[in-house]
């Protein structure tokens, strides 16, 4: 048997006989095969002893189960680690922060309570995953489109709490910024609702999101405070049409003022679909496009072209950029796009062609208009994600091809925020670049374009590889961490990172010699004293574990 | 919802029934797979459906992406119970389909790596329990068309508990002159 660290076997066996009271034998896992299941199928830690491992699972069904279970941990003292699907790829899949706990495994938990099409919200537990919420949605023909990430396979609670994004309007792809109440179960087995849901009988529990008072939502996001149990998500309205469209700029200073229009654009809301940046000359697709490319392969480039990029600093030559202008290749490619009713969105994609026709040369073209809705087979000609239709495309992101002929075993995402400006973008890829050379990481290699999935800042989401090789992944983690530090030392933090990261993330996040982590250790001591929940998440620790944790 | 005893009685009792399925035109011990999968874009693994005939399961082709495959056919089969399939695929359809089949506490039990460069031999990593990879090694011994050898070593795969201890092969077979190197897998999902 498998024992947590620090729990002795009559207590460990004693809180298994009571786990298996609250949900039933059969949904209690101590056999290395079951166990197996739980491991991170991206550990950094692949095939090395310090890969963090369950020494059990517990699925509950129902929050009274979930409230048993956490009562029975509190009694014998039992790490345990809350997963709703445990599809966070990249970011600690189903594996425990803590070594040795017991996996909470929350995917029986699998019921959509409510979908309300004329308020478009919806009400589920956090074993609903966006398919599952997809297919009810389809099932009922109701009117509202979910936001999804890209796959699509995972939890919609647990995604939203770990703070993941998605693809159509501005307002949705944050995902917890589109959530509308919270139910949870305390580290003491207390149940607690947030929000309007405090009130009993509530009647806008899903409507207004902040109640009255203090708005606790957003400790129980990426920490160790409660176990979610139910999670309200605001849907959007199912729009009339679609408009895809591109704007191409010439020359690399461009950058600077499709920033700032698209900030623009963006922020008054004349455009809210998913702006995604590209650059042709540099051979840098958009997001969207990646799967094309990586199962069609890139666009065709000219030998002179392919030479050309041999030459730049930061993406940039002159050469290149003469080559760009004589060839028509632009430097920078905007792909935008819009929701809503015909008139509108073609009124705004004209006042968007009036923003950056300011810029000297800029081209404009329309990709695709759409008529919706549109069923799963036609979604299947777009980037699905884009028209709230979860799917599994990505994942031959990882296939072999001509393209991709050494796929790896998996990535840890390096995904720090920056600020919304060409200068970030330049910046960033400076020092990042000069970093990732100098520690023989696979990033930045090339000028590395940001994402948009957050308003305000750019994201940049990039893979670096897991391989079979320890001593190949052991250089990578260290590489990893240090790049942390580096973009901590420029103000850049990450927005979300698997466990063996969590420490070196939060380690940036040090204002004030470190007041948050104070504060969140000062929340973790009053509200989980035996310190059983999650512990190590996001580096918050329970007291009894503070010193000598690992990470 | 078939539990998982049931179900590993189930599959020992497909395994020991297996004389109706010999006679119908399978091999010694054939399981009887919810789904059979494929990937129409490899020659080989259209050249192991083809071998995987019979009784053995429904065969659905896919090129990569099994999303609609697994959102109309496969999940609401799983959300009935667990299922069993077969298949030979990328090595990233696989992956996909391992972690899908962890949602109903399920696994990989026999995998089969083929490694095919464009000239020389394919290179084949049997994984599983002892028994099994003993027997799907044998296969893969005898036969002159690799990918049949693969569907025999997956169509007689024994669900009766045996030897559980994990172990690897590894086998070698002429090339079907592959036009680019691939890697496919053969696998059984229980």
């Amino acid at each position: 048997m498998k024992l947590p660290p620090g729990v002795s076997e009559t207590d460990f066996t004693a809180a298994l006989a009571e786990f298996r009271q609250a949900v039933g034998p059969e949904w209690v896992f101590t056999r290395d095969e079951d166990l197996d299941l739980y491991r991170d199928a991206y550990s950094p830690f692949m095939h090395e002893p310090e890969e963090r491992v369950a020494s059990a699972a517990v699925a509950p069904s129902s929050t009274a189960e979930v409230q048993a279970c956490v009562r029975a941990a509190n009694r014998y003292r039992i790490p345990i680690y809350p997963i709703s699907t445990g599809k966070n790829l990249g970011y600690g899949g189903s594996a425990p922060a803590y070594s040795g706990s017991v996996v909470l495994d929350l995917k029986r938990m699998n019921r959509i309570l409510e979908v309300n099409e004329s308020q478009a919200y919806a009400l589920v537990e956090p074993g609903v995953s966006y398919f599952d919420l997809y297919r009810y949605i389809q099932e009922n023909k109701l009117k509202v489109w979910i936001d999804c990430p890209d796959p699509g396979w995972g939890s919609v609670v647990g995604n939203a709490i770990d703070r993941g994004g998605g693809y159509t309007m501005t307002n949705f792809r944050h995902h917890f910024d589109s959530h509308c109440g919270m139910e949870v179960v305390l580290p003491n087995g207390e149940l607690l609702r947030t929000g309007m849901g405090a009130i009993p009988e509530a009647k806008t529990w899903q409507q207004f999101k902040s109640g009255c008072g203090p708005w606790v939502d957003g400790i129980f996001s990426q920490s160790n405070f409660g176990v979610v149990t139910k999670m309200g998500f605001w849907l959007m309205p199912q729009p009339e049409a679609y408009l895809r469209v591109t704007v191409s700029l010439p020359r690399y200073r461009d950058l600077t003022p499709l920033v700032d229009t698209l900030n623009y654009l963006e922020n008054a809301r004349i455009t809210s679909g998913f702006p995604d940046i590209a650059s042709p000359l540099i051979g840098y697709p958009p997001i969207g496009q990646v799967q094309l490319w990586n199962e069609t392969g890139p666009p065709n480039m000219s030998d002179e072209h392919r030479e050309l990029l041999k030459g730049v600093t930061l993406g940039y030559s002159p050469a290149l950029e003469a080559y760009g202008l004589k060839s028509g290749i632009p430097y920078w490619q905007l792909w935008l796009s819009y929701y809503g009713p015909q008139e509108v969105i073609d009124a705004q994609w004209q006042a968007t062609q009036r923003h950056f026709s300011k810029v000297d040369g800029a081209v404009f073209k329309v990709i695709d208009r759409v008529t919706l809705p549109i069923g799963q087979t036609e979604a299947e000609k777009y980037h699905e994600p884009e028209f709230g239709v979860p799917s599994l495309r990505a994942f031959s992101i990882g296939a072999r091809s001509p393209w991709n002929p050494t796929p790896s075993k998996g990535h840890m995402w390096f995904s720090p925020i920056i600020p919304r400006t060409a200068a970030a973008i330049i910046e960033a890829n400076k020092v990042f670049s000069e970093a990732a050379r100098d520690l023989g990481m696979p990033l930045f290699a090339s000028f590395t374009l940001p994402g948009c999935f957050y308003e305000r800042s750019f994201v940049f989401i990039l893979a670096t590889p897991v391989t079979e090789d320890p001593i190949t992944n052991k250089r990578y983690r260290e590489g990893f961490k240090k790049l942390i530090q580096v973009g901590g030392e420029h103000g850049w933090g990450e927005y979300r990172t698997a466990p063996v990261f969590q420490q070196s993330v939060m380690d940036v996040y040090s204002f004030n010699d470190g007041a948050l982590m104070r504060f969140h250790e000062t929340l973790k001591d009053a509200i989980d004293p035996n310190g059983i929940l999650s512990a190590g998440r996001y580096n918050i620790w329970p007291k009894h574990l503070r010193e000598g944790h690992q990470s | 919802m078939m539990n998982r005893r049931d179900f590993c009685l189930r599959g020992a009792a497909l395994s020991a029934g297996a004389g109706g399925l010999l006679a119908a035109g399978g091999w010694p011990g054939a399981m009887d797979f919810d789904k059979v999968i494929f990937d129409t874009r490899f020659a080989a693994s259209r050249a192991w459906a083809a071998a995987v005939r019979g009784p053995l399961g429904e065969r659905a082709g896919v090129a990569g992406d099994i999303t609609r495959l697994w959102f109309e056919q496969l999940s609401p089969r799983w959300r009935a119970g667990r299922i069993l399939l077969a298949g030979m695929t990328t090595p990233a359809t696989l992956f996909c389909l391992e972690q899908l089949a962890k949602d109903h506490w399920q696994r990989v039990v026999l995998r089969i790596e083929h490694h095919e460069s464009i000239a020389g031999p394919v290179h084949h990593r049997v994984s599983g329990d002892g028994h099994s990879v003993v027997r799907a090694a044998r296969h893969l011994e005898r036969a002159r068309s690799w990918p049949g050898a693969a569907a025999a070593a997956v169509a007689s795969f024994d669900r009766r508990p045996h030897d559980n201890t994990a172990r690897q092969l590894m086998r070698v077979s002429p090339s079907l002159r592959a036009s680019a190197p691939s890697t496919l897998v053969s696998w059984i999902i229980a």
